[in-house]
């Protein structure tokens, strides 16, 4: 039996000559008129997807803020899409003339002042269902909320501001480019209002047209190529990293509103076997190392401040926005790393009751 | 025969009189009695004078003693002197010290263990960890990364670490916090 074939020229006429013309304008008018605009859940998650896209050239200025210090650079940007990227320091002086390339997971630091190549990998960026699962507590945790355009070097830019859907606070704020939804300006706060982080580009130009050799990552003759550390893509077997750990590990019994865990893996650091829990809200990291080696936290030359909670002797740096607080208890060493107040992360450190 | 005045024999004693008047008076003295004894009075005095000033060390005025000083402290010390300061035991010692310190606690590498015998992690580490594993953030600041890694070797902002005096007063705040 010849098999039936289903061709526009068979489709059975269903109405008259008028109808067919009121579906022709129909059709007309959708093709011709603009998509309605995105909403703001929709602008943030374009941002996140734009570089894999859009290539340009720019200059960026990048500033975090601790509890009274502050450091600034200024760094010249080349990216091609989808994941080639040159970020040459400009300033601060200490620094200037140094840049990293990056492809995909591997990036080259090159020190001009010392003549090394310091060559690292970081596959967490390139874990896909990880993103995605970012994306999601995003949005379970934050609430994108659109606010006025404004121009940021010399581009129109769409603001959204990320309300944290617990307290209320914004956490942070968008400057999207209303064209290309490249993220032209971003401001993270601390959790009191006050500002933690600040990146705005000065200067943009959107252009494919960039030199290869840009991208290079050609050792200069005289320079030394050193091995930098490699880090592997975070498992969300956390049963798994758990197991692989070889002694009990303990969770916090307390986190903040809207934090879960996200990843685990342990590691080996000479002959220290460490259990290290990612937590997340989407915007803010929480990590919590422990170790059954007794091994502390070694601060080099970095004189922590000391504190004592629950009668147990702890201490903490600060890195710009970024806390970290270590304590040992019950033949665990713990280290507790985030984005967070000390206050926070002492709350946190209380509730983790081996 | 004139004599001469007291003004003029001392100012004959210290030879501060011209070499015609110094032969005159000179000749004088060895024939008038009166003015030799004159001139002998005061060649004791400044005999005394001498003898006093060798017998006894007497203090500076505290101005005079202050100006040496001062222009002591202002001459530049030659590259001698320099050297001869920094080798002294009284300075080499304290910055021998100092020096083997900041090996010890400036540079982990030095002492894999602490003073207990244990194994010590790296501060570095957590925070290159942290900042690692946080690029699966969509929104984390990949632009910024090599910030946020203040404490690493390879980052080259490295030489800016950005590490905050502690707030003593945080855990009274949390003390205070969960009463």
């Amino acid at each position: 039996m010849r098999p039936m074939l289903l061709h526009w020229t068979t489709l059975p006429h269903r109405g008259s000559n008028a109808a067919l013309a009121a579906l022709a304008v129909i059709a007309l008018f959708a093709l011709t008129a603009q998509a309605p605009p995105p909403n703001a859940d929709e602008l943030v998650r374009a941002a996140t997807d734009a570089p894999k896209h859009i290539s340009y050239v720019g200059e960026v200025q990048s500033t975090r803020w601790g509890a009274s210090q502050a450091l600034a650079t200024i760094v010249r940007i080349e990216h091609k899409s989808p994941d080639d990227t040159r970020r040459t320091y400009l300033a601060p002086q200490s620094a200037y003339g140094e840049y990293t390339v990056t492809h995909g997971a591997k990036t080259f630091d090159f020190d001009v002042n010392h003549a090394t190549v310091v060559v690292s990998e970081n596959l967490a960026p390139d874990n896909a269902v990880a993103y995605n699962n970012n994306i999601a507590l995003v949005f379970a945790n934050y609430s994108a909320v659109e606010g006025p355009h404004e121009a940021v070097a010399g581009r129109t830019a769409q603001t959204v501001s990320l309300i944290n859907r617990h307290t209320g606070e914004r956490m942070m704020r968008l400057w999207i480019d209303a064209q290309t939804k490249i993220v032209l300006a971003k401001e993270s706060y601390h959790s009191d209002g006050s500002l933690a982080t600040r990146m705005r580009f000065d200067e943009i130009r959107y252009t494919g047209d960039i030199p290869a050799g840009i991208f290079s990552t050609d050792v200069p003759a005289g320079f030394q190529t050193l091995a930098g550390r490699r880090f592997a893509q975070p498992s969300t077997d956390i049963g798994a990293a758990v197991r692989n750990a070889g002694f009990t590990p303990v969770g916090p019994r307390y986190l903040p509103e809207g934090f879960s865990i996200i990843s685990a893996d342990t590691s080996d650091i000479k002959g220290v076997k460490s259990l290290h829990l990612l937590y997340s809200d989407g915007l803010r990291n929480l990590s919590l190392f422990q170790n059954a080696s007794n091994a502390a936290a070694d601060f080099g030359s970095i004189h922590p401040s000391t504190i004592s909670f629950e009668g147990h002797d702890a201490q903490y740096v600060k890195d710009g926005p970024t806390t970290l607080l270590a304590w040992r208890e019950h033949g665990l060493a713990f280290a507790l790393v985030g984005d967070l107040d000390v206050k926070e992360l002492i709350e946190i450190a209380i509730s983790v009751i081996p | 025969m004139n004599h001469f005045t007291d003004d003029d024999l001392i100012d004959y004693l210290h030879h501060e009189v011209t070499d015609a008047v110094d032969a005159r008076m000179h000749a004088h003295l060895a024939v008038c009695r009166d003015c030799r004894d004159r001139y002998d009075a005061e060649v004791g005095v400044g005999e005394m004078l001498r003898s006093s000033a060798l017998a006894e060390e007497r203090e500076l005025p505290s101005i005079v003693k202050a100006r040496v000083w001062a222009a002591v402290r202002d001459s530049e010390p030659t590259f001698l002197e320099r050297l001869r300061a920094f080798a002294a035991p009284g300075f080499a010692v304290p910055v021998a010290a100092a020096l083997a310190l900041l090996m010890y606690f400036g540079i982990p590498v030095i002492r894999a263990e602490n003073a207990a015998g244990s194994p010590t992690v790296a501060a570095a580490y957590y925070f290159e960890e942290h900042a690692a594993e946080g690029l699966e953030n969509p929104l984390a600041d990949h632009a910024n990364t090599t910030a946020t890694l203040a404490f690493g070797q390879s980052s080259p902002s490295a030489s800016a670490p950005l590490i905050d005096a502690a707030d003593a007063a945080t855990l009274d705040d949390v003390a205070a916090s969960r009463e």
